[in-house]
């Protein structure tokens, strides 16, 4: 999906980093079982993270190595939680099936590659997931809507368009019973959603502009030709900082049993780590021409010198 | 009643001092100070009466064996006023001596954002005439429980400027500004494994084999 | 003469309802005019009920149509290219293969009524389209690293992590059987840090040539998310913290670590921030005698790993300076002795084991008023007798030495009271 929330492998001890795979990799086999094949390409690490929230209050699930159909090596470790993943899954196919409509709505004809995609999903899949979780689907379509409607206002709130996805990001645990565990969650997942949402802005920002884009920080502060000063992007990095804090505020009140290094990881080393990137225009930077050049077999690895 | 050492997080037969150690840090880590103002304040304060009970609990049954130990009496310090588990974290003690004057409205304001009814402190204050300093500043406070981080920090600003000697104010909009580092636990030093990760490596030893191959 | 007038207006009249008659008959009875409209586009339809259906039109012979009709004079400003609208209908197919569709005029625009309009022919008349069956097909993506890692830092290819990890590809199964594999290189000659970047993915063929798709064909992602943990390596060396204790002081220890150095890697800013020498543990020196061989083993903070090879590190320590002796000492002092006593040592010197930096061990020896003196404690001693009492080792003058804890004293203890004469 959008990729900002993840965890700083680099600093990950072996045994977590492998948990971290066998959640990612069990969030996919279930998004396969649960709704077909193809939703399979739908698995992302802001999901995963949201898997590793919901389990961490529980026993360790099952892990097991299963068939992988994504990788060369064939088999792969992943944890094995039906009952687990299934709201996950939910929110998965719904989430990613609404981004894929607002692409579509973006990009406006019907040849376009989100189209092609929604189609193939949206029927069964998407039914399937708001039968499995109606108030919830209802509120990512009322938020989405709030928020376009925001957009169309040109609105220079960061809070108020950041609030919308954010609700969304909180409503994934809006389902969980006990107050005590969806109350911190919801705070976990409401802060992640205001990060994610900021990320994506900053690092939307320069494309924004360029094409008089709607982006809230175009309108809350003065980009000059897409970058914001130094003294804004602290202000942001601040506001980020702020955010870790109250998630990892919330994500001390909850008996976590497993997963809790993985997930404080990723609040408090993750978030950071990723805004700066972004900041540095470093996040997902289209990678260069050195070495990438297309090359064929037949010719002996002459790169042709395609631009990207 | 939970079991004592399982809320410390220590063995049973962990050392006083192993024991004094693990309170001390779940006191930094719950301290309400961390949770000013936070929607959550009153899961926190839950959870720091579980820890004192829990230490209470330990150091009476360690002092009931070992005779005079009166080491263990200083425990009662930790007792003291501003962690009073009142099912909400009221507005620190010392405080509230800096509030400028008794307006009913603004005490009114307080109570309901302290019980997190953050709709009925905003009507209260949009019906309210005068915009002064406190105004601004509880705006600020439910825009900070609602994460509506920008605009608390905005409206804390504007009432430190309009009234620059007020430590709750000040204290406020320095939270926000990330210039308060509550406890983080980034202790990755510990090396006990819980024991479901073993189970967890038993049945990872079959990728074992396969390590190589994931690139 | 009149009659000659009359002929005329006669000409004229005739000639005038002649060309009345003609103008009538050209606007309202007139024979229609025939003109050619080309660069008509050829619509598909029912292309979306195919896509349900698992079938994709690949290509189609002419997508432009020319018609030639013929319409009265009024309609002919009206009609163009973009205002007549042509079909060719393919909602009935239902499997893949060539088929001929008719071109079919569907509609004229509305201020022309179609009865007025006679097409006399289209060219082409009709549409020669391929139907193929449409497919998706997942297909696993490969990373291909490039390049040689800079010296000093760790690529960790085995913990790369690729988002999405598979594409689905949908189009003409045609095409997209062709595909082998998905790749996405990169190369990491020039880095020095974590990194997550944005790659094009590149679809091979089985002869390893890259494929070029259609516009008929979809990638679910044109680009992949690749991020590469990139460490540093580092050689740190080995120590460990000295305690002082048992007369023993951290110059009088000489230690020797085996191996001296350590090669780790982690994330650059973990391990900048490792302590060099790092610490491998905490050695008593109160517990060594005089040399000592100690194996501790490596406990690295999380995100650091060995790549060294060795998992212990072996540390000796050897004394020097340090000496020990066994003084005596006569300076014994009761306390509490019982009332009504008389008490006498019978132990008037004992010797004391001592240790410490050789100098202050041999200025002890020498000097017999060094200070220390055993402290002996009567209180629960009431009764007459010869005992051994603990005495306790006092040393408050030298800090740096230490010596023992205890050591046994000789006491005799006899009552004041007059003592009965031996009988006779």
């Amino acid at each position: 999906m959008f990729g900002y929330v993840r965890p700083r492998i680099d600093v990950l001890a072996a045994e977590e980093m492998d948990a971290y795979r066998a959640a990612y990799c069990g969030l996919c086999r279930a998004l396969g079982k649960q709704y077909g094949f193809r939703a399979r390409f739908l698995v992302n690490y802001d999901m995963t993270f949201l898997y590793l929230l919901r389990s961490g209050v529980r026993v360790r699930a099952e892990a097991a190595s299963c068939w992988c159909p994504a990788r060369g090596c064939g088999r792969k470790v992943c944890t094995l939680d039906p009952d687990g993943y299934e709201t996950v899954t939910a929110c998965t196919v719904i989430l990613c099936v609404e981004k894929l409509r607002d692409n579509l709505r973006d990009e406006g004809f019907l040849r376009s590659l989100p189209y092609r995609f929604l189609r193939l999903l949206y029927r069964r899949a998407y039914k399937k997931a708001a039968r499995r979780l109606p108030a919830f689907a209802a509120l990512t379509t009322e938020q989405l809507e709030r928020l376009r409607t925001l957009e169309a206002a040109q609105s220079p709130s960061i809070d108020a368009t950041a609030d919308a996805f954010a609700r969304i990001v909180a409503g994934c645990v809006a389902d969980l019973e006990d107050p005590a565990l969806r109350r911190p969650m919801e705070q976990v997942l409401y802060q992640t959603g205001r990060f994610l949402y900021l990320a994506d802005a900053l690092d939307d920002l320069r494309e924004d502009c360029k094409h008089e884009a709607y982006n809230p920080l175009r309108f809350r502060f003065a980009p000059n030709q897409g970058e914001l000063s130094e003294q804004e992007l602290d202000y942001l990095t601040q506001l980020t900082d702020s955010s870790v804090n109250l998630a990892g505020a919330a994500l001390a009140l909850l008996p976590l049993q497993t997963c809790d290094r993985l997930l404080e990881n990723t609040v408090y080393l993750g978030f950071p780590a990723v805004f700066a990137a972004v900041r540095a225009h470093k996040f997902r930077a289209k990678a260069g021409l050195a070495g990438i050049g297309r090359r064929s077999a037949k010719d002996g690895n002459t790169p042709k010198g395609e631009t990207e | 009643m939970k079991d004592p050492y399982e809320v410390l997080g220590v063995s049973r037969t962990a050392s006083d001092n192993e024991i004094k150690t693990a309170y001390r840090e779940l006191v930094k880590k719950y301290h309400p100070d961390n949770y000013a103002n936070n929607p959550l304040a009153d899961l926190a304060s839950e959870k720091m009466k579980e820890i004192n009970e829990a230490y209470d609990a330990i150091t009476r049954a360690r002092a009931g064996q070992s005779g005079a130990s009166g080491g263990y009496q200083s425990s009662g310090s930790y007792q003291s006023g501003s962690y009073q588990s009142s099912g909400s974290y009221q507005s620190n003690g010392g405080y509230q001596s800096y509030r400028t004057g008794s307006n009913s409205a603004y005490a009114q304001a307080r109570s309901y954002i302290n019980i997190n009814q953050l709709d009925a402190a905003e009507s209260l204050l949009n019906a309210a005439a005068n915009r002064d300093a406190e105004w601004y500043y509880l705006k600020g406070m439910i825009a900070y429980r609602r994460g509506w981080l920008d605009e608390a920090r905005q409206h804390y600003q504007t009432a430190c400027a309009m009234v620059p000697g007020n430590y709750e104010y000040q204290n406020a909009l320095r939270t926000v500004q990330g210039g308060y580092t509550p406890y983080r636990q980034t202790n990755y030093q510990r090396t006990d494994m819980d024991t479901a990760c073993d189970i967890c490596n038993a049945l990872m030893c079959l990728n074992c084999l396969c390590g190589g191959c994931g690139r | 003469m009149k009659q000659r007038t009359r002929k005329l207006v006669m000409m004229l009249a005739s000639l005038l309802a002649a060309i009345l008659l003609w103008l009538y008959v050209v606007t309202s009875v007139a024979p229609e005019a025939t003109t050619r409209i080309s660069g008509i586009e050829i619509n598909l339809d029912g292309t979306i009920v195919l896509e349900e259906r698992g079938l994709i039109i690949t290509s189609q012979d002419a997508d432009m149509l020319s018609l030639e009709l013929s319409t009265p004079r009024v309609n002919l400003s009206k009609l163009n290219a973009k205002s007549i609208r042509v079909n060719a209908d393919a909602s009935k197919i239902r499997e893949p293969g060539e088929y001929t569709l008719p071109c079919v005029v569907a509609s004229f625009p509305d201020t022309v009524r179609s009865s007025n309009v006679q097409i006399l022919r289209k060219v082409p008349d009709s549409v020669k389209i391929t139907v193929s069956k449409l497919v998706s097909q997942p297909v696993p993506i490969k990373l291909n690293l490039t390049g040689s890692v800079k010296t000093g830092y760790s690529v960790e290819a085995g913990s790369a992590m690729l988002e999405p990890e598979e594409i689905v590809v949908v189009g003409p199964e045609e095409e997209v059987h062709m595909i082998d594999k998905a790749v996405v290189s990169y190369d990491v000659s020039s880095l020095e840090e974590t990194t997550i970047v944005s790659l094009p993915v590149v679809f091979l063929n089985a002869d390893g040539e890259e494929i070029e798709f259609s516009e008929h064909t979809t990638v679910s992602a044109p680009t992949v998310n690749l991020t590469l943990p990139v460490l540093r390596t580092r050689e740190i060396k080995m120590g460990v913290q000295l305690q002082a204790g048992g007369g023993v002081r951290e110059n009088n220890a000489i230690v020797t670590v085996n191996p001296k150095t350590i090669r780790v890697k982690g994330a650059a800013d973990v391990i900048e921030a490792l302590d060099d020498p790092f610490l491998l543990g905490t050695v008593d020196l109160s517990e060594i005698t005089s040399h000592e061989e100690r194996t501790f083993p490596l406990a690295l903070p999380a995100g650091v790993t060995n790549i060294s090879g060795e998992s212990e590190v072996s540390v000796t320590i050897d004394l020097k300076g340090v000496s020990s002796a066994s003084i005596p000492i006569s300076d014994i002092r009761i306390i509490n002795a019982p009332e009504g006593y008389r008490t006498e040592l019978s132990t008037r010197t004992v010797n004391v084991n001592v240790r410490g930096g050789t100098e202050e061990i041999n200025e002890l020896k020498q000097n017999k008023n060094n200070g220390i003196y055993i402290l002996v404690d009567l209180t629960d001693y009431t009764q007459d007798g010869a005992f051994t009492v603990t005495g306790k080792i006092v040393n408050e003058t030298h800090p740096s030495v230490s010596v023992g804890k205890t050591v046994d004293i000789g006491i005799v203890i006899t009552s004041n009271a007059p003592q009965p004469s031996p009988e006779d």
